[in-house]
């Protein structure tokens, strides 16, 4: 879709921005288990580059990480020249990050309104701040503005899809992280998200999306990042016949000793 | 009919009782998933604390004791949840346990603060309406007022606040509520705070019409708890038509049926309710194989 950004993708590594977000040596894990391994990794603006890799690989600890909620233990994130570990998560969604959680991580029973009201005011927009969030998610998604005053559960899936990367969009963010979001969508509505996903990254943000659905997903992206066992094993362009080989077929076969 | 109408009168009283406290359960079981056993001490302190106030300190000014017992006993419920629970509950200690070791603690506090059985801090108001006969004491009417003020104002807190609607954020969808950054255990104490006050006011504005004995906040809170359970725990739609439900049930049986038996008749009623609806919801049941509920699952099993 994009030849340009196809081409910025190409690189394995791309070379340090002063607006990329940059992963270096990341280290987390839960207790005493360490899911990511110095998993380090750069993406540009424009860029949209697609996070693959076997359950357990580390892809969604990775997201919660770089978001702020499972602590790091050793290794850095930088958006720019700003460091973000250690900041708490409102202080990362005002600096630039967007988050579009597994399973969507709406509130079912408060309204479309509420649910945009409710993140606004944990990324501590102010008032003004926050309305105006809320138009630049009504404006990405019209059919979220005739549907405000409705329960989130009473929309079909893929309306409820919108309202998580419409309240994503709140704090216009530099980055957009998305995490399976291909998860419960019909084909034609997933086709509209990857879609949004490009849409987005030429804009000139950073999309970072995690999905299974891989072969789909890489027809829009730059690049292609496959993990497994909390390692970047392949880093490169979202070629897909350059993909569609051993790493990821042996990543999706072979292991998941981390559940 | 107006022996009916009386009896009414009282039934609006208590299921304003019943219904103040039942939010505070529901506060707390939806902020900090757990049920709160030791609401019933937070309840009968609003009632000893205002004795207390009016008898040794000679404040007798409501509007000054109110905000005094609401802050008072919300501080202990504060230190309870942020002191006691939380810690406990994070070292893998289950806040029931906690909870009953709170109601001990505060039973005894009550114990020593009360200067017998029996406590009856002074009316607000002294005198009555009398509408067709029927006798409504001010203090009632102070009591259905209180009901009706902190329930409409919870909703609205719930509705129109920030605070609100990020508190049912996080207990519609606690991990999302945690991506987000929401502060859900800040709002547990928030909740478990605000649940003991308006537990206290509670009792605060009735015991002056009967008088309240030391030791019968559990009994209340069990009573209530019934009020909310009945029509789901957590849920504050249904808690008005259930505490009109229990106090109802309760006070037309010791009317025209049997005062000493109404408590027990309506426990009795709460028992089959709530087993009617663990059977429904979960399909287990505790009873012999001869008691059970026959289910289509289990009649084709038995064919």
């Amino acid at each position: 879709m994009s030849e340009t950004a196809a081409m910025n993708g190409s690189a394995p590594k791309v070379a340090t921005t002063d607006i990329g977000l940059e992963v270096q040596a990341l280290v987390a894990g839960y207790g005493e288990l360490t899911v990511l391994r110095e998993v380090s990794f750069a993406v540009a603006p424009g860029q949209l580059a697609v996070l693959a890799g076997p359950n357990g690989a580390g892809k969604s600890t990775l997201l919660a990480t770089i978001m702020g909620t499972v602590k790091p233990r050793g290794g850095s994130v930088k958006l720019g020249a700003e460091e973000l570990l250690g900041k708490p998560v409102w202080e990362r969604t005002k600096l630039g990050l967007g988050l579009v959680p597994e399973g969507r991580g709406l509130f079912p029973s408060l309204t479309v309104w509420e649910n945009l009201r409710v993140a606004a005011k944990a990324a501590r927009l102010r008032g003004d701040e926050a309305e105006e969030g809320i138009e630049r998610a009504v404006q990405a998604f019209p059919i979220i503005g005739e549907r405000l005053t409705q329960k989130v559960a009473s929309l079909s899936g893929g309306e409820q899809q919108m309202v998580a990367v419409g309240r994503a969009l709140l704090t216009d963010p530099r980055v957009m992280l998305l995490d399976e979001p291909s998860m419960g969508l019909a084909p034609i509505i997933w086709r509209q998200v990857l879609e949004t996903c490009r849409t987005l990254a030429d804009e000139g943000r950073i999309v970072l999306l995690v999905e299974q659905r891989v072969m789909e997903a890489l027809e829009p992206a730059d690049r292609c990042i496959v993990m497994q066992q909390g390692r970047v094993v392949r880093d490169g362009p979202a070629d897909s016949t350059a993909v569609s080989l051993p790493e990821l077929a042996s990543s999706y076969f072979d292991s998941g000793s981390q559940g | 009919m107006i022996d009916f109408l009386q009896t009414t009168e009282g039934i609006i009283t208590a299921a304003s009782v019943y219904l103040l406290v039942g939010l505070s359960w529901n506060l707390v079981f939806n902020a900090c998933g757990y049920l709160n056993l030791a609401l019933g001490q937070y309840y009968i302190l609003g009632a000893i604390f205002s004795y207390k106030l009016e008898s040794s300190w000679g404040i007798h000014s409501p509007f000054l004791l109110a905000p005094m017992i609401a802050i008072s006993v919300g501080f202990l419920g504060f230190i309870s949840e942020r002191f006691m629970l939380r810690p406990l509950k994070d070292r893998g200690l289950s806040p029931l346990i906690v909870t009953i070791g709170i109601n001990l603690m505060l039973l005894q506090l009550a114990k020593s603060l009360s200067p017998g059985l029996v406590i009856r801090p002074d009316t607000f108001v002294n005198g009555q309406i009398s509408p067709g006969g029927v006798h409504i004491a001010y203090q009632e009417l102070i009591v259905w007022g209180t009901a009706i003020v902190l329930t409409a104002a919870l909703f609205l807190f719930f509705r129109r606040t920030d605070l609100g609607r990020s508190m049912r954020a996080s207990v519609d969808n606690r991990r999302a509520a945690d991506t987000l950054g929401l502060k859900v255990a800040t709002y547990a104490t928030v909740a478990f705070t605000v649940s003991a006050a308006i537990a206290a006011i509670a009792a605060f504005v009735v015991a002056p019409t009967q008088g309240s004995a030391y030791n019968s906040g559990d009994l209340i809170a069990i009573k209530a708890f019934m009020a909310v359970s009945i029509v789901g725990i957590g849920r504050n739609g249904g808690a008005v038509f259930g505490a009109l439900l229990v106090a109802g049930a309760q006070g037309y049986i010791a009317r025209y049926v049997n005062a000493d038996v109404s408590d027990i008749i309506v426990l009795i009623g709460f028992l089959v309710v709530l087993y009617v609806y663990v059977v429904r919801s979960s399909g287990d049941t505790l009873l012999p194989r001869w008691l059970r509920v026959r289910k289509p699952s289990t009649a084709v099993e038995a064919t």
